[in-house]
């Protein structure tokens, strides 16, 4: 997101504007008001007396709201204006302006203030790829109301405009004729609907939406949301602004499905990705375990109505497979785009399962559990039926819809994340890696879940007889033995994919890792090949597609780090762990405690700072689940036997860490924690990793 | 489902058998957690057909005699021939307002699982689970 536009957004409802506060988007240009995937306006300009307004000041006040402070003119150098104008924007399901005009002079004036308004109620897959409408426009005033709409068909859009005080309104905006005392003010309120007869509320479809365009408790909300969160109290005030500012991005983040609006789970980023994704929906949920368990209820529930039930290849769907991305604009509505939903990802099916028996074990709560069990079951036979299409034990994936389908269907899905030591790209299938740890996960934990709470003792056996099978087979097939790690993947011929990347971190959280080989994946993980000193590259230096600002190919991911650290924990490297921790909440007090999706994979003495990747999404859900995740791993926060096992290792910069009332199956928890690992600066030994 | 391959199928036809052929099966393991009544009203026809399925604990009785219901869905009888069958999509359907839906969304959600697949991939794909030799490269 460029800097010089200023976004407000509520669940999948967003304003990109400038910094005056206006729009005027081309089919390409971002700017905007959007709903459900669609832009309900593209031109939203306000003028006094035919003059445009230009920016003193904004004030972001609240992610839902923001204050534009106007003069007219757009003189740059100097301002001494006799008006002020206040526009005050918050979003709901569309927005409400207040706009308030302040007179500086000493008598009253006469002024004409106009709002142009317009839509070309573009879906975003048009706003991306530049694609033309099919339908009609039409346009009506309405009881002093304007109405901008869009047809094709039966699919219908409208923006619904007014003024609280009085205004003429033409087919292309409103304008108000306004008369201010000496030292006095005018006001108004505009507000803006986006409407969708049927699909907003689908309770009642054929019902109109109540006048109000935004709902009132949102600031209560975000402070009861706050205030149910663990308190944290520490030495470091950048790693307080960072849990606060995790805090806050995760409740913005929060997207309530149509089918259960009281409820929420985290959407993927903002503000191009508020939807849902499997994957990404489900890594936020463990990250924030330990802090909002109930996103994960969420999460398990709506994935799990919306699980695969067919064979389509449009949607690359299988029965039992856990969808990937879910889209609500035209071209998803006529079957142009396959989002209704998508479901072409590997690796969110049996995070569904892990992410069940976690949700379990912190909270105790059986019934969703019981709920779930049909969903969890068809979920670990995808893993070995449809996701095994090669036929060799392991989940591979090769997109069926080979026009708008994904090609890379794991975490790291651009198009050359995953390649061989030389550089080449494998064929397809790909078994990737941390897939094969995913699985084993998953049977383990779903054996688990078989014996204590389906009581299915035949059943759990056999899972765990297929991890224990999966993994011996794992452990010989992937390890690149002159190289001592795991290969990131075996290729369509069943030969190893032969660079060193991160995913091997992902391997130790999910435990598929003989203890014997352990400790040369960890060397391997903080070695400075891979280790940078902010955190782990995705791919290590010396790979032939490395590239230090290579999307997948050698930045650092938080959200890739977190997951590391929780491996590192889990096999009993704490120090390490601790390191990455520091790592990568050092960074994020250079982006004021809001991590980017990702950074330049530079060594950390070369820079001194992290190089943000250049990205439009900000915040993104797991990048706001990391801090939050890192905080467990330090704390080694853990639950055992329905209790609260605490087991902190932390890096002496952080001098002390109190993390109080941490929800769960016991009520209310504290953990505390002092620093005693000293982690830098100990410079990493480089060990000939191979060939 | 019986086949009528000479003759173009009467309106309906897919959807009156996707319904009967439920009613005949009676338990769906999908169902287990859902309950409730849903109505299908298919329209674009002389009249109006009512279809209501009451599900309790996995089963399902299919009736066309009146009563309450949950959730109704209005839609054209030969979209919903095509949704049965897997030709159209349920989701894309209501999203472009061609599928009206009035009441408990989530009792919909649950019981959308059991429309088909796309007869071609189906085809392709669901001959035997255990074969893999059908999803190697292509």
């Amino acid at each position: 997101m460029s800097s010089d536009l200023v976004q407000i957004l509520e669940g999948n409802t967003f304003v990109v504007s400038n910094r005056s506060g206006d729009i005027e988007a081309s089919l390409t240009d971002p700017t905007g008001l959007f709903s459900f995937d669609t832009r309900f306006l593209s031109k939203w300009v306000l003028t006094v007396d035919g003059e445009r307004l230009n920016p003193l000041s904004v004030d972001d006040l609240q992610y839902f709201e923001t204050r534009f402070f106007l003069v007219p003119g757009t003189g740059t150098v100097y301002v001494d204006s006799e008006l002020s104008v206040i526009r005050h924007r918050t979003v709901g399901s569309g927005f409400r302006e207040s706009i308030r005009l302040l007179n500086h002079k000493q008598e009253p004036v006469s002024l004409t203030l106009r709002l142009d308004a317009g839509s070309d109620f573009a879906d975003l897959f048009e706003v991306k790829d530049a694609l033309r409408k099919r339908g009609e426009y039409h346009t009506r005033v309405d009881d002093g109301r304007l109405v901008l709409g869009y047809r094709r068909e039966t699919f219908e859009r409208e923006t619904w405009i007014s003024s609280s005080a009085p205004s003429t309104t033409d087919e292309h905006g409103l304008t108000c004729a306004v008369r201010i005392p000496a030292h006095g003010t005018w006001e108004t309120a505009i507000n803006v609907v986006a409407r969708i007869p049927y699909l907003t509320q689908p309770s009642r479809p054929t019902g109109r939406r109540s006048g109000r365009s935004t709902r009132p408790d949102m600031a209560r909300g975000l402070d009861k949301w706050l205030s149910r969160a663990p308190r944290l109290e520490c030495g470091s005030s950048s790693l307080t602004t960072t849990y606060q500012r995790s805090l806050v991005d995760l409740a913005a983040l929060r997207f309530a499905p149509m089918t259960s609006p009281q409820h929420a789970l985290p959407a993927a980023g903002l503000p191009w990705f508020m939807t849902m994704f499997g994957r990404d929906s489900i890594l936020t949920s463990l990250q924030s375990i330990a802090f909002t368990p109930e996103l994960a209820a969420t999460t398990l529930r709506t994935l799990g109505e919306r699980q695969g039930a067919r064979i389509d290849d449009f949607r690359d769907e299988d029965p039992g497979r856990i969808l990937h991305e879910m889209r609500f604009g035209e071209l998803t509505a006529f079957e142009e785009r396959p989002h209704s939903p998508y479901y072409g990802c590997a690796d969110a099916t049996p995070l569904y399962v892990v992410l069940l028996d976690e949700y379990e074990r912190w909270t105790g709560d059986t019934r969703l559990v019981r709920d779930l069990e049909v969903e969890a079951r068809a979920a670990l036979n995808w893993i070995d039926t449809y996701a095994d299409l090669q036929g060799n034990g392991y989940i591979s994936y090769q997109r069926r819809n080979e026009e708008t389908g994904l090609e890379n269907q794991c975490w790291k899905d651009s198009w050359d994340s995953i390649s061989y030591h030389d550089g080449r790209l494998p064929s397809f299938p790909r078994a990737t890696c941390e897939l094969q740890g995913y699985a084993y996960d998953a049977k383990m934990r779903g054996a688990r879940l078989a014996r204590r709470v389906w009581r299915d003792e035949a059943f759990a056996d056999r899972l765990e007889e297929e991890a224990g099978d999966l993994k011996r087979r794992f452990n010989r097939d992937f390890w690149v033995v002159d190289g001592e790690y795991f290969a990131v993947a075996i290729d369509a011929d069943g030969r190893q994919v032969d660079s060193l990347t991160s995913n091997i971190g992902h391997l130790l959280w999910s435990g598929i890792v003989d203890k014997s080989k352990a400790r040369r994946v960890v060397e391997q993980l903080m070695g400075d090949r891979l280790f940078s000193g902010w955190g782990v590259r995705t791919l290590a230096e010396g790979e032939g597609r490395f590239n230090p600002i290579g999307y997948h190919v050698g930045t650092v991911w938080p959200f890739d780090n977190s997951f590391i650290a929780w491996g590192l924990r889990r096999y009993g490297f704490k120090e390490e762990a601790a390191r990455i921790a520091e790592g990568i909440l050092d960074a994020a007090a250079y982006f004021d405690g809001r991590l980017p999706e990702a950074f330049g994979g530079y060594p950390r003495t070369d820079t001194k700072y992290p190089v943000q990747y250049p990205t439009a999404c900000s915040p993104q859900a797991w990048s706001t689940g990391a801090p939050l995740l890192l905080l467990r791993t330090m704390l080694g926060l853990e639950p055992v036997d329905g209790q609260l096992v605490v087991d902190p290792a932390l890096p002496v910069s952080i001098e002390h860490l109190e993390l109080l009332d941490i929800p769960g199956r016991w009520g209310r928890r504290d953990a505390f924690g002092r620093g005693q690992i000293t982690t830098s600066p100990r410079t990493p030994r480089r060990r000939p990793t191979h060939r | 489902m019986a086949t009528r391959k000479r003759r173009p199928a009467p309106v309906n036809a897919a959807s009156r058998a996707f319904f009967e052929d439920l009613h005949a099966k009676g338990h769906q393991p999908m169902l287990e957690k859902a309950s409730g009544t849903l109505r299908f009203d298919l329209v674009g026809g002389p009249q109006v057909e009512h279809w209501y399925l009451t599900i309790a604990h996995g089963n399902v009785v299919v009736s066309q005699r009146k009563g309450r219901a949950d959730v109704v869905v209005t839609v054209d009888g030969r979209l919903l021939d095509r949704i049965v069958t897997g030709t159209a999509n349920a989701m894309a359907a209501f999203l472009r307002g061609a599928m009206r839906v009035e009441g408990d969304f989530a009792l919909l959600m649950a019981f959308q699982r059991l429309f088909g697949g796309p007869p071609e991939t189906c085809a392709t794909h669901t001959t035997d689970e255990a074969d893999h030799s059908e999803r190697t490269p292509r």
